[in-house]
């Protein structure tokens, strides 16, 4: 570990006063032959720098897409159609393929969900985290074709720089025996070792935000338990920012400094992690926690959501939450809920809901 | 339902020394030679299930628990053991003498579209069952008791001439309920019903469940990994692991007193919203070893935090827990000399089988080598140099001989805590004083 610190430690201070990612107002849509599916429907998000975002919500919520769209990669036919999004003040939705390119890997990098899938099943593990670091740092070497050809038929010399930093990145993340791990192919891995080992990748050009989708739903509890505590510790040795998506409101109860909760495509409620789960102030976020069942004794009844999460093509109502509502009033359906605070003064606690804070009725 | 009411008639579901292998080897020749490994899917469970409750089998993935269920249901035909439905051996019955046992078996799945036909209506898939057991007076009545049942479950009568890919995950479930209830079970199987929903339909599901085992004074067997669910919906908890059962007992008693190291470590695991509600974790080291050829002695050994160290051990448990990863290490065959020697040879001029041995010992424990006791981390590193030299078997030897556990040694028998709180491990038995920790 000792090897592995952070080579920012002198980096200016004039960078820390903006957030390090700054999501506005961002739509991104898929047009189906049934009509337009507004999967992120006008989100706002920030991230500072070295702190663990959680962005939570159901299947179908858009949260993965807005994750697919700050880093550029939204499938065909989806588009972002507005908004902006900008990393250290530098927009990225006006940079070109190629220098996004650049930048994911880089100073944007992400986990998902199944490691298996996003490995290379024909390249071993070292292999496949040494090229990340010589695409995206200088480390000598030539990443051009025939060289990248070459190394891919005899392998990565094994006394190169690029080489050894991938075991110190196997070795950073906890796997034993990175020397020997290294020369083993994603399939001769465990399921959390290879999460492991896309972390370590993700993390070997240091990013300024790493993301997560979903990093350890596929993963065994007590694997759950490594990953989390790994990937908190290499925030703090890296300063890397995460923004950690998931279902799962535990998870993000336990991991996270502040959460996000998005419902239907819209942010609809965030506050620091303490505040939201002891103080929650959106109904969905309510009833979120009431239907999770619980260790705790006290919990006697789960209380379900009744109904489902709404088909995202022309939602007619304006609150998206309000056929689900048990709170719902008529003007729910027909006007806009807009951000209010709702915390304790001093909280940075805001929820979109007609009927709470200030001139809500509750 | 059966009118007896002595104690036999409470007991719905016995299995006794249950065992489900699966051979692994392929052709003659593995056959031949014993190649291939045999997978101890389930190996010795016992199991009792009464009327009315729900018992829950709770472990992590590859531990045995959904061929358990298909086990206890004779979708798989056991290797050993026996398997009771009201005292009635079913074990080893073919298709034809189970159907009248079936009617009264029915099984949930976890993946609820995979587990109905995209063929059948809905109601052709909720009716079916009924046909083939013969309830109901023709098809109009079948028709009938069908449409109750879907509204019973929380869909609609109009519902039937849906097919299921036009319902939601949990509406699907819903109707992989009725399904399963529309023969008027006596016992259902449940593997990982809700695990595919999302938490405001999981919740719908776990209620729906709930209220019609009052109603229908059901009996099941909850499958899962997901120990808040099992808080929820459990009478008893068995915990499984490789195999076996490592721990049984009455749920709150289950989460307030936990014997068995690995349900200790598996309750600490569970991510909690409450922050009081939070303890302090437990983290395992490793992964869970492969069901062909487990563990010798107690199957948890190679990962537990509390195994017991020799009578003649010179520093403390924590000490023998990392150099015991060491003999865990090379006995999987995880040590490999070659690939650090070639990364060594990569570095530098010289490469010694001491420092390959070396860099073994460092590579293979958590810490330093020098946080052992001196003569353990002496003979740690001569063994490595055995490792190094190729010498594997004499590695071997020596390490067991040097790093020897009551864990390993002997299987832990199952020791009734309290009532019914049964652990099997060598800390809670009594006639195994084992130095406390701490």
């Amino acid at each position: 570990m000792t090897r592995t610190t952070s080579a920012r430690e002198g980096r200016d201070d004039t960078r820390s006063e903006m957030p390090l990612l700054e999501v506005e107002n961002l739509r991104t849509q898929f047009p189906t032959e049934r009509g337009v599916v507004k999967a992120v429907d006008g989100v706002d998000l920030s991230i500072e720098s070295g702190e663990i975002v959680g962005l939570v919500g159901e299947s179908g919520s858009g949260k993965s897409v807005l994750a697919e769209s700050v880093l550029g990669i939204v499938e065909n036919p989806g588009e972002i159609t507005d908004g902006s999004i900008r990393l250290h003040g530098e927009s990225l939705r006006e940079k070109s393929e190629a220098e996004l390119q650049q930048l994911r890997g880089g100073s944007l990098s992400m986990v998902f969900q199944d490691p298996m899938n996003s490995l290379n099943p024909t390249l071993t593990v070292g292999e496949q985290i040494a090229e990340t670091v010589r695409l995206h740092q200088d480390v000598g070497g030539s990443v051009s074709l025939p060289a990248e050809v070459k190394r891919k038929i005899v392998g990565t010399a094994k006394n190169s720089e690029a080489w050894r930093r991938a075991i110190e990145m196997l070795e950073a993340v906890e796997i034993p025996e990175p020397e020997a791990r290294a020369t083993d192919f994603p399939h001769q891995f465990s399921g959390g070792m290879r999460q492991r080992a896309m972390i370590a990748m993700a993390l070997s050009c240091e990013p300024d935000l790493l993301i997560a989708d979903e990093p350890t739903t596929a993963l065994d509890v007590t694997i759950q338990a490594q990953i989390l505590e790994e990937l908190k510790r290499l925030k703090d040795t890296f300063d890397t920012s995460i923004l950690l998506i998931t279902h799962d409101l535990a998870v993000v109860a336990e991991t996270c400094d502040r959460v996000n909760v998005m419902y239907a495509g819209k942010i609809v409620e965030r506050a620091d992690a303490d505040e939201l789960f002891s103080n929650p102030q959106h109904p969905y976020t309510e009833g979120l926690i009431e239907s999770t069942p619980r260790l705790s004794a006290d919990q006697q009844e789960l209380t379900p959501i009744e109904g489902n999460v709404p088909d995202l093509i022309n939602v007619p109502y304006a609150c998206h939450f309000a056929p689900r509502c048990p709170e719902s009033t008529r003007e729910c359906f027909e006007v806009e809920p807009d951000f209010r605070d709702v915390g304790p003064s001093g909280e940075r606690h805001e929820s979109a809901c007609l009927r709470r804070g200030e001139g809500g009725d509750l | 339902m059966s009118s007896q009411t002595d104690m036999s008639s409470e007991l719905v579901l016995e299995a006794e020394n249950l065992k489900k292998h699966f051979d692994q080897s392929e052709g003659l020749l593995d056959r031949l030679l014993g190649g291939g490994g045999t997978v101890k899917a389930v190996d010795g469970v016992n199991l009792t299930v009464r009327q009315g409750e729900t018992l829950a089998v709770v472990g992590e993935s590859g531990c045995g628990k959904s061929t358990l269920g298909q086990a206890l249901l004779n979708l798989h035909v056991p290797t050993d053991g026996s398997v009771r439905y009201r005292g009635e051996e079913i074990t080893g019955l073919t298709g034809d003498e189970m159907r009248p046992f079936r009617r009264n078996l029915q099984m949930i799945f976890q993946d609820p579209l995979a587990s109905l036909n995209p063929r059948q209506t809905v109601g052709q898939i909720v009716k079916a069952p009924m046909a083939v057991h013969g309830i109901g007076d023709g098809e109009a009545d079948r028709t009938r008791q069908a449409e109750e049942l879907l509204e019973r479950v929380g869909l609609k009568a109009s519902h039937m001439d849906r097919y299921p890919n036009q319902f939601s995950g949990g509406q699907q479930q819903r109707v992989g309920v009725a399904r399963a209830l529309a023969v008027e079970p006596d016992l259902l199987v449940a593997d990982e019903p809700v695990s595919a929903l999302d938490v405001s339909v999981q919740a719908q599901i776990l209620n729906l469940i709930e209220e019609l085992q009052e109603e229908l004074s059901l009996s099941i067997l909850f499958i899962t990994h997901d120990l808040s669910v099992v808080k929820q919906i459990a009478d008893r908890v068995a915990v499984m692991y490789l195999g076996e059962f490592v721990e049984t007992a009455p749920v709150d008693e289950l989460f307030e007193n936990p014997q068995h190291p690995y349900t200790k470590s598996l309750l600490s695991a569970v991510p909690r919203i409450d922050p009081e509600a939070r303890t302090e974790r437990v983290i395992l080291e490793g992964s869970v070893p492969s069901p062909i050829n487990p563990p010798e002695g107690c199957r948890f050994h190679t990962r537990c935090p509390v195994i017991i160290p020799p009578d003649d051990w010179p520093g403390d448990q924590k000490s023998f827990r990392q150099a015991f990863t060491f003999r865990v290490r090379l006995e999987e065959g995880e040590l490999e000399p070659d690939a650090v020697e070639e990364q060594l040879a990569a570095e530098r001029d010289e490469v010694s089988p001491e420092l390959i041995a070396e860099h073994l010992v460092e590579g293979s424990i958590s810490g330093s080598p020098e946080d052992l006791p001196s003569d353990v981390a002496e003979s740690m590193h001569e063994t490595a140099r055995l490792v190094a030299e190729g010498e594997n078997e004499r590695a071997l030897e020596r390490v067991r001989d040097r790093l020897p556990s009551p864990c390993v040694a002997d299987r832990p028998r199952q020791v009734e805590v309290v009532g019914e709180h049964v652990a099997a491990c060598h800390r809670v038995d009594p006639e195994r004083p084992a130095e406390s920790l701490d």
